[in-house]
């Protein structure tokens, strides 16, 4: 087996010795990767969480996690910070180590923990149309602002459902993500709501989209694993399951195609399949393998009454 | 489904699809708490084309191929089976033991094809060969080669409930019993307090 | 006795082998499976005024069962949420867990259930701690992922993601920034936590699955 690391994103992988010498494509950011030889150059990524020693002695048969590509560490640098995305895939969290002056922009309730020396601040940022469309698009209109003004310092960022974490670097472009996949993003970078139409027929979701464009970095999760899907001309997602996509895709929401005429209700209602997305294009998507709906009708019956 | 390429048909039917040469589909129009039991038939109109399925809980998902024998599985594990299996709903070998308000029901799938399977958590294997003990909430599917009875876990009346394990089941004789490590009304339990009352 | 933890880090599990002499104590629903070899039997964990405690404090009942064998047999024990699963052997030493966080020892291990003090009182979780000590084996688990951090001087946890602590830890309850930001940021109040020693987090919250699940439900 040959183990290397993706030079732009520093994922890790281990492929059979047949491959060595081929060009293959990270899994995680899609850039271009030599395989090398053998397995001279050391993994980049821890292969086992950050430490749990205890005080004692250490005690035998304990399994070690898995080290597949998709439970890699993340690592990168952004401006005046570095992150790490670990506890991939199920439980993704993202550490951000501030330089000082550093600061970062989350979602409320999104932090896990902190070093003193960052300050945390509450604030309605950006215009007021922007807020007002962010409150539309579903998404709270607080951002707190996290700034390491007494030093350098960590927040660590965990998301509220289970699932996975990733980075994107915006570059001038814009990316759209489902409400509730934003985490945090760094300085440069306007975050707006957006509506799309084709509202469900019970009034749930439909497709409430935010937009973060401008230049810099920003954090998003998934509920359930995240698939990158580069989409070359037409893709087809159930919209419950989209997570992000570029704005370079065009997308069309619309009710399950391929039906014969008149039995499009029925499966409407009971099957499940309700609203799909249609991208057309070039660009890449990020899929979610579970379905937040799905989830709360499991969960409805759990639900305490209003009469208790 | 989570996403699929663009040839696809796609069909919601409790009945037997005429002609198709497809498995049985019996009793499903049972609607139980919360669960649907509609079916969604894919038939691909074009060669290479990609379904991506999923369950609605955090888990595994393994596949199973049914030589002629058949698996009773728990009705929220089951995932996706190829048209030649049967599915009957109507299976009631646990009859009314089971509290039902856990939103439990079972189906028996016969025949040959291919089955998948979800759990809550992680799936484990047990080859039973004698008698093997599991907690209701964490049976997966099992061969209905197996003998089964519902007890109390503890040895008293107060350990069973008090004790926090409800029922189990007893499983004896020689089958395959696939059980998952996760009890989803463990959870449920859990969380649902915390949630807006309905 | 052997004993392995499966599946980590997301559907962790215990899998043990018991022999005659062996026992094993478990929080309350922890048995997902066992063979018929295996004894069960329900005991109180603690003294009469614990035994009063509902499980409505923080999901841990302080019933437990006592597994033990005349011969030989398996036994699966789990935890109701998804996640990790450490375990640590204590030697005369102790170590606090949240609530909910427990889920088997060895008998050597003793489980007391203390009251953190008026000044978690405050907050929604964590009134009450579960203090481990002795000699032995503990098992306890987390909702999503366990990492922890040595504290040397202070660190803020959000009070949802703290699983264990060594007893040299202090902790306090405190504002996440000033007044304005403590309520709008949602973060709340927070665990201020002052070393020297460890901590042991985790990566999910009830509390943050709550939120995110009633923002959407109506």
């Amino acid at each position: 087996m040959i183990e290397f690391a993706c030079d732009q994103c520093g994922t890790t992988f281990r492929v059979a010795a047949e491959h060595a010498g081929k060009t293959a494509k990270c899994k995680q950011c899609g850039g271009a990767i030599q395989i090398p030889a053998a397995s001279a150059t050391a993994a980049a990524a821890s292969p086992t969480q950050s430490s749990t020693a205890p005080s004692g002695t250490a005690p035998p048969d304990t399994d070690q996690p898995d080290t597949n590509a998709t439970s890699a560490v993340i690592r990168g640098s952004g401006d005046l910070f570095s992150y790490e995305i670990t506890q991939r895939p199920d439980f993704a969290m993202i550490t951000l180590t501030l330089q000082e002056g550093g600061r970062v922009f989350a979602e409320p309730a999104a932090m896990a923990s902190m070093s003193p020396a960052v300050s945390l601040k509450a604030g309605f940022k950006g215009g007021l149309r922007k807020t007002l469309g962010r409150a539309f698009g579903g998404e709270s209109m607080i951002v707190n602002t996290f700034t390491a003004d007494r030093g350098p310092g960590e927040v660590v960022f965990a998301p509220g459902p289970a699932g996975d974490a990733a980075h994107y670097r915006l570059d001038g472009g814009s990316l759209l993500m489902q409400r509730g996949a934003f985490v945090c993003h760094g300085p440069g970078v306007e975050i707006s709501g957006k509506w799309q139409g084709a509202k469900s027929f019970f009034g749930g979701e439909g497709l409430v989209l935010l937009k973060a464009s401008g230049q810099g970095d920003l954090f998003f999760n998934s509920y359930g694993a995240i698939l990158p899907v580069d989409v070359k001309d037409e893709y087809i997602v159930d919209t419950g399951y989209i997570v992000a996509f570029e704005d370079t895709l065009d997308y069309r929401v619309s009710v399950l195609p391929g039906l014969r005429a008149g039995s499009k209700l029925k499966t409407f209602f009971f099957g499940g399949e309700g609203l799909v997305c249609r991208f057309r294009g070039q660009g890449r998507l990020w899929v979610q393998t579970r379905h937040v709906q799905s989830f709360l009708s499991w969960v409805h019956p759990f639900r305490p009454s209003r009469r208790n | 489904m989570i996403a699929m390429s663009p040839d696809f048909t796609v069909e919601t039917t409790t009945r037997k699809k005429r002609g198709s040469g497809g498995g049985l589909l019996k009793g499903l129009k049972r609607m139980l708490a919360g669960e649907s039991l509609f079916l969604n038939h894919f038939t691909a109109t074009k060669p290479d084309q990609t379904l991506l399925v999923g369950p609605r809980l955090l888990g595994d998902v393994i596949h199973r191929r049914l030589q002629g024998g058949s698996m009773i599985v728990q009705g929220s594990s089951w995932l996706a089976s190829s048209t030649a299996i049967d599915i009957d709903a109507t299976w009631q070998g646990f009859g009314k033991a089971i509290f039902s308000g856990e939103g439990l029901f079972w189906l028996k799938c016969s025949g040959e094809g291919d089955l998948f399977l979800s759990s809550f958590g992680a799936i484990y294997e047990v080859e039973v060969d004698g008698d093997y003990v599991v907690d209701t909430g964490h049976i997966v599917a099992f061969d209905d080669t197996l003998q089964f009875a519902i007890r109390k876990a503890g040895a008293s009346w107060i350990g069973s409930f008090l004790g926090g394990e409800g029922l189990v089941c007893r499983f004896s004789g020689k089958g395959r019993l696939l059980c998952q490590s996760h009890n989803p009304p463990s959870f449920g339990a859990l969380l649902g307090p915390k949630l807006k009352p309905r | 006795m052997q004993h392995v933890v499966r599946n980590r880090p997301s559907f962790a599990n215990i899998h043990l082998q018991l022999q005659r002499g062996d026992r094993i104590i478990a929080e309350a629903d922890a048995m997902a499976s066992m063979s018929s070899t295996i004894d069960m039997r329900t005991r109180f964990s603690g003294g009469p005024v614990q035994g009063l405690l509902r499980r409505g404090f923080g999901s841990e009942s302080m019933f437990v069962n006592e597994f033990s064998t005349a011969s030989e047999g398996e036994l699966v024990l789990t935890q109701p949420f998804l996640g990790d699963i450490e375990c640590l052997e204590l030697e005369r030493t102790s170590l606090f867990l949240q609530p909910g966080a427990f889920i088997a020892c060895e008998p050597g291990v003793r489980l007391g259930l203390g009251w953190a003090g008026l000044r978690m009182a405050i907050a929604r979780e964590g009134l009450f701690r579960l203090r481990v000590s002795g000699r032995g084996k503990v098992w306890f688990g987390a909702y999503g992922g366990i990492f922890s951090r040595e504290v040397t001087d202070e660190y803020i946890v959000d009070t949802g993601h703290l699983v264990a602590y060594e007893p040299t830890i202090d902790v306090r309850i405190g504002m996440a920034g000033g007044l304005f930001s403590s309520i709008f940021s949602q973060e709340g109040l927070v665990t201020r936590v002052r070393g020297p020693g460890r901590i042991y987090l985790q990566s999910r919250s009830f509390g943050g699955l709550a939120a995110w699940a009633n923002a959407h439900l109506w």
